[in-house]
């Protein structure tokens, strides 16, 4: 079921995404993170806002990132998401995988250029 | 608790991401209603992914367990004849499991209340063969002596019987407690501690004539002095002898026999005569013994047995008579496990017990086998929810598991009542055994082992019931059932097989009980030569200081005073007990009877007082019945029994002839009359050659014969003891009979729960029975509409039913058969010792049962069958 929703991710992309954003823009709340992500991709990326959550809820339990219980601009109670070291390490490793992936692809993709 | 909160955090987070954006785009001039919309929109299935969320917890699994729970008890309140059913059903089987399994448990099993009780052994003194073994087998001496070279093997304990006691604080009285005498290690071995005060100590058995101290239990401590400190260094009175109490048990503890819960212990030294310290032919301790942490129970035992062969040679066998010598080299001392105490009922009662566990579990099997059936109609009846179910998508692990909770929870609900029935049941079991002057006081309270057990068996029966029917479901043919219209014919094969299972194990069952039936019938018609009807005994007990003349006198007075009542016929004593264990024997020498060497010339005596044989109707052969006149011993006479006369005189007559009792006193006596042969010590023992001689004797018991009721004599008994001799104090009125009875009580305890469950499975299998026949007919009701329509007879449509049930009552008979004969076999060693006058495939027996069973389950299958010949064809066809 979750591959549905996320038809237009690979696996573990929305996971590489948020962690960035979170490595970039500091702690930020779900909505915050959500807004983030649509605005920096332009809405190229099909995401539906609530698919973060359960996304969320697995580096929760991984421990890639940590939450606490704070207030939004608009003073509304919110849980606010950070990196955590690990988060960072896994970061690091899926850039690098998803750097040597995108490579592959392109090398196939376009064989003349290479 | 964490689950509920990680689920609200998830909520209002998501809740919270909604406003946010909501509030986001009303800034942006939407209208609220447009903007809560565009929101819900790109947040997408709000519900999905909080579900999804909730998968990564883990916790869905739990979920599940709880959904499918509430869904269980939903369908079962929905249904509630089906679900009453299916947990009486339950519940009969789980609690008779249950109470036959506590007082295994807590008259054999339980451990003691005491650390490492495995190391825990007893002494056992045991002649191969002989009856009475492990009673009282240790004189003081041989104690000691065991006891010193025990040293380096362990501690040597000792105890004697406990027994109920008259007990005083300030002056004496009427009030009993249950007491025994101990050696000073006995709690120190045992390693239990002082609540308060102190336990016995070396010192206490070191005095001359003993220490008078007393240790009490807290139980009674808590009981009778309401938990005061001030008891120790109390004085109380007990056995009429004033003793200091120093100290309380440990909570918990009560002595090391399982039947009793002692309430005082109290010096070995202190309560005997101080003959019997030094005395080796009295038997009266009971031994054990705390091994050393190492120590192998062979090698301790090889060396108790040295020092009893030494101690043999020594002491015992040079002043034995030539009778009593190989009796005592054929002993032999083992050890036996006691981590659970000493345990003499439940040893007694073990093998019926046993017995009947694995009847009952029998009938849990049946039980399982209704409630299977049950299921298996209530799963049909569903089929098409079920197939519409698996057709939508629903996985077959989930709906097993949901069928299956269902069981469970019957299961459980199950064992919730049978633990309620168990409670009353183990009191009706222990009801059934003998009771003493000490009534039983078996520790009952549920503990852990036995909840344990429940549960299990509550989860085994849901597994054996539920998880077949549960699985079928699932398999059937999901195109058949959803195409509509009921058109099946037929009866499923899975609940035929059940039924006729059930039918195989309640002829076993009834066997079972047919056996232990004419096991005790046999025993209570076996003539005991006297005719225990209508008679009632009692025993007294006189302060110690009386005058044995005031205690003679006050026998005779009371024989007096009850012979003058209306309605009494006869009122007699006699000494010792005349029915039971145990008794008075003693060598003899016949005139003109020259013994052989090795001949057995001990015989069994009893002092009679007048009217003795008249009042226990032991029937005279020849010459006359002792009289009053005979009582003073001027001249000296016996009456012997026909055994007796037989064997030392042949054809010969027996009157007239003289014996010379060892025990006696007198010269030499003359034979005045022979009675039949009466069976003291117990049906199953031969009858011994007896005499009995006229006398009385302190401790004596009485036996009134009488045409009155038993409540309105026992009244006339007691207000006439009480007018002979105000000191006097009646111990126990009760009916010969129940004397009697208490000697069969292995029997009638086996007898009466195995007829009860025998009846119980039959009434289960032919309400299993009954139940498949009418399920088979209410899905064949077309059928039958159309076979009626076209002009069969209502006689037609029976013999049809009929002609399909009675290939399966064959069937479950054959294989019960075939059953009982095998187990017969198997188990003859085990319950031929518990029968008497049948074998164990004994023929009316098998054919009775095979005969009952049979009639039961045809009318069984009658009764639906005849519903179906009134089946209405209109109606039926109706149906369709």
């Amino acid at each position: 079921m979750e591959n549905k929703i996320n038809r237009d991710l690979f696996p573990g992309a929305l996971e590489m995404m948020i962690l960035q954003t979170l490595r970039l823009g500091g702690p930020l709340h779900g909505y915050a993170l959500a807004q983030h992500l649509k605005r920096t991709s332009e809405d190229l990326l099909q995401i539906e806002e609530g698919s973060l959550y359960p996304a969320m809820q697995r580096m929760l339990k991984a421990g890639w990132v940590a939450a606490e219980w704070g207030m939004s601009t608009r003073n509304r109670r919110v849980r606010i998401y950070k990196l955590t070291a690990a988060g960072r390490k896994q970061l690091a490793s899926e850039v690098s995988s998803f750097e040597r992936m995108m490579e592959g692809i392109a090398r196939v993709m376009r064989p003349a250029e290479s | 608790m964490r689950f509920t909160r990680l689920r609200r955090e998830l909520a209002d987070e998501m809740e919270a991401h909604l406003a946010e954006r909501v509030d986001e785009l009303m800034e942006a001039g939407m209208g609220a209603q447009e903007a809560r919309q565009q929101a819900r929109r790109e947040f997408g299935n709000a519900t999905l992914y909080a579900e999804i969320s909730r998968q990564s917890w883990g916790w869905t699994r739990v979920e599940r367990i709880g959904k499918d729970f509430r869904h269980a008890l939903r369908t079962l309140r929905a249904s509630p004849l089906f679900t009453v059913t299916a947990v009486l059903s339950l519940a009969l089987g789980i609690g008779a499991n249950t109470a036959i399994f506590t007082l295994l448990y807590a008259s054999l099993w339980r451990p003691l209340p005491v650390q490492d009780p495995h190391a825990i052994f007893q002494l056992v003194r045991a002649a191969p063969g002989s009856q009475s073994w492990d009673e009282y087998s240790y004189s003081y001496p041989l104690f000691q002596q065991l006891s010193e070279s025990a040293s380096n093997v362990g501690e040597v304990f000792a105890k004697g019987g406990f027994d109920s006691q008259k007990f005083g604080v300030d002056s004496a009285s009427n009030e009993r407690v249950a007491g025994e005498a101990v050696s000073a290690n006995f709690f120190s071995a045992l390693r239990v501690e002082p609540l308060l005060g102190r336990v016995f100590e070396a010192r206490d058995d070191s005095v001359l004539g003993g220490n008078h101290v007393a240790v009490l239990s807290r139980d009674f401590w808590m009981r009778r002095f309401q938990s005061s400190p001030a008891i120790l260094g109390k004085t109380i009175l007990y056995n009429e002898t004033p003793y200091t109490v120093v100290g309380v048990a440990q909570p918990g503890f009560t002595g090391v026999d399982a039947e009793a819960s002692i309430d005082v212990w109290v010096p070995l030294t202190s309560s005997v005569d101080k003959g019997w310290l030094t005395e080796p032919n009295v038997n009266w301790l009971r031994l054990l013994v705390r091994l050393r942490p190492g120590m192998v129970p062979a090698q301790a035992q090889a060396m108790f047995e040295g020092v009893f062969r030494a101690h043999l040679a020594d002491k015992l066998l040079p002043g034995a008579s030539p009778h009593w010598k190989p009796v005592l080299t054929s002993q032999r001392i083992a050890l036996r496990p006691s981590s659970s105490g000493i345990a003499t009922t439940g040893r007694k009662y073990e093998k019926p017990l046993l017995v009947l566990l694995g009847l009952v579990a029998l009938v849990l099997l049946i039980a399982c086998g209704n409630v299977a059936n049950l299921i298996l109609e209530r799963n049909a009846a569903r089929q098409r929810e079920i197939t519409l179910r698996l057709a939508l998508g629903a996985g077959r692990g989930r709906i097993v598991s949901q069928l299956f909770t269902e069981s469970l929870l019957l299961a459980v609900a199950g064992a919730a009542c049978g633990v309620l029935l168990a409670a009353w049941g183990t009191r009706l079991l222990i009801s059934f055994l003998p009771q003493a002057s000490l009534p039983l006081a078996f520790d009952l309270r549920p503990g852990l082992v036995a909840l344990g057990f429940t549960a299990c068996t509550a989860v085994v029966t849901a597994m054996l019931f539920g998880l077949g029917p549960a699985l079928r479901a699932c398999i059937a043919n999901a195109d058949l059932s959803l195409r509509g219209g009921q058109r099946v014919t037929g009866t499923s094969l899975g609940g035929r097989l059940l039924v006729a299972g059930q039918l195989a194990l309640s002829l076993l069952l009834l066997i079972g009980a047919g056996l232990f039936l004419s096991t005790l019938r046999n025993l209570k018609t076996t003539d005991l030569g006297f005719r225990p009807e209508d008679v009632l005994t009692f025993d007294l007990s006189f302060p110690k200081a009386t005058p044995e003349n005031r205690v003679r006198q006050t026998y005779v007075r009371i024989k007096e005073r009850l012979e003058s009542h209306a309605g009494v016929v006869v009122a007699s004593y006699a000494w010792p007990s005349i029915y039971g264990h145990g008794g008075w024997s003693g060598g003899i020498k016949v005139e003109g009877h020259t013994a052989e060497p090795g001949e057995d010339n001990d015989v069994g005596m009893i002092a009679a007082g007048p009217g003795f044989f008249e009042s226990i109707g032991l029937g005279l052969l020849r010459g006359r019945y002792l009289n009053l006149q005979d009582q003073s011993g001027k001249p000296p006479v016996a009456v012997v029994n026909e055994s007796f006369a037989r064997h030392y005189f042949g054809s010969s007559p027996a009157v007239g002839r003289r014996i010379k009792l060892a025990a006696d006193g007198q010269p030499q006596r003359e034979i005045v009359g022979v009675v039949r042969d009466a069976r003291h010590y117990g049906v199953r023992e031969k009858a011994w050659r007896m005499v009995y001689v006229p006398g009385w004797k302190v401790d004596g018991g009485f036996f009134v014969r009488a045409h009155l009721n038993a409540r309105l004599l026992s009244d006339i008994i007691r207000a006439e003891v009480s007018a002979a001799d105000k000191i006097a104090h009646i111990e126990r009125i009760r009916p010969l009979e129940v004397d009697v009875n208490d000697m069969v009580s292995q029997e009638r305890l086996a007898a009466a729960l195995s007829s009860v469950f025998g009846a119980l499975a039959v009434v289960l299998a032919a309400i299993g029975l009954c139940g498949v026949v009418a399920y088979g007919i209410s899905r064949r009701t077309n059928e039958f509409g159309i076979r009626m329509a076209l002009g069969a007879q209502r006689g037609d449509v029976q013999r049809l039913v009929l002609r399909q049930t009675i290939p399966l009552i064959v069937a479950g008979v054959a294989a019960g058969m075939v059953g009982a004969v095998t187990l017969a076999h198997v188990l003859d060693a085990v319950i031929s010792g518990m029968l008497y006058g049948v074998k164990p495939a004994d023929i009316a027996v098998f054919a009775g049962s095979t005969l009952l069973l049979a009639a039961v389950a045809l009318l069984a299958a009658l009764l639906p069958a005849r519903r179906a010949s009134r089946i209405d064809p209109m109606i039926a066809l109706r149906y369709e």
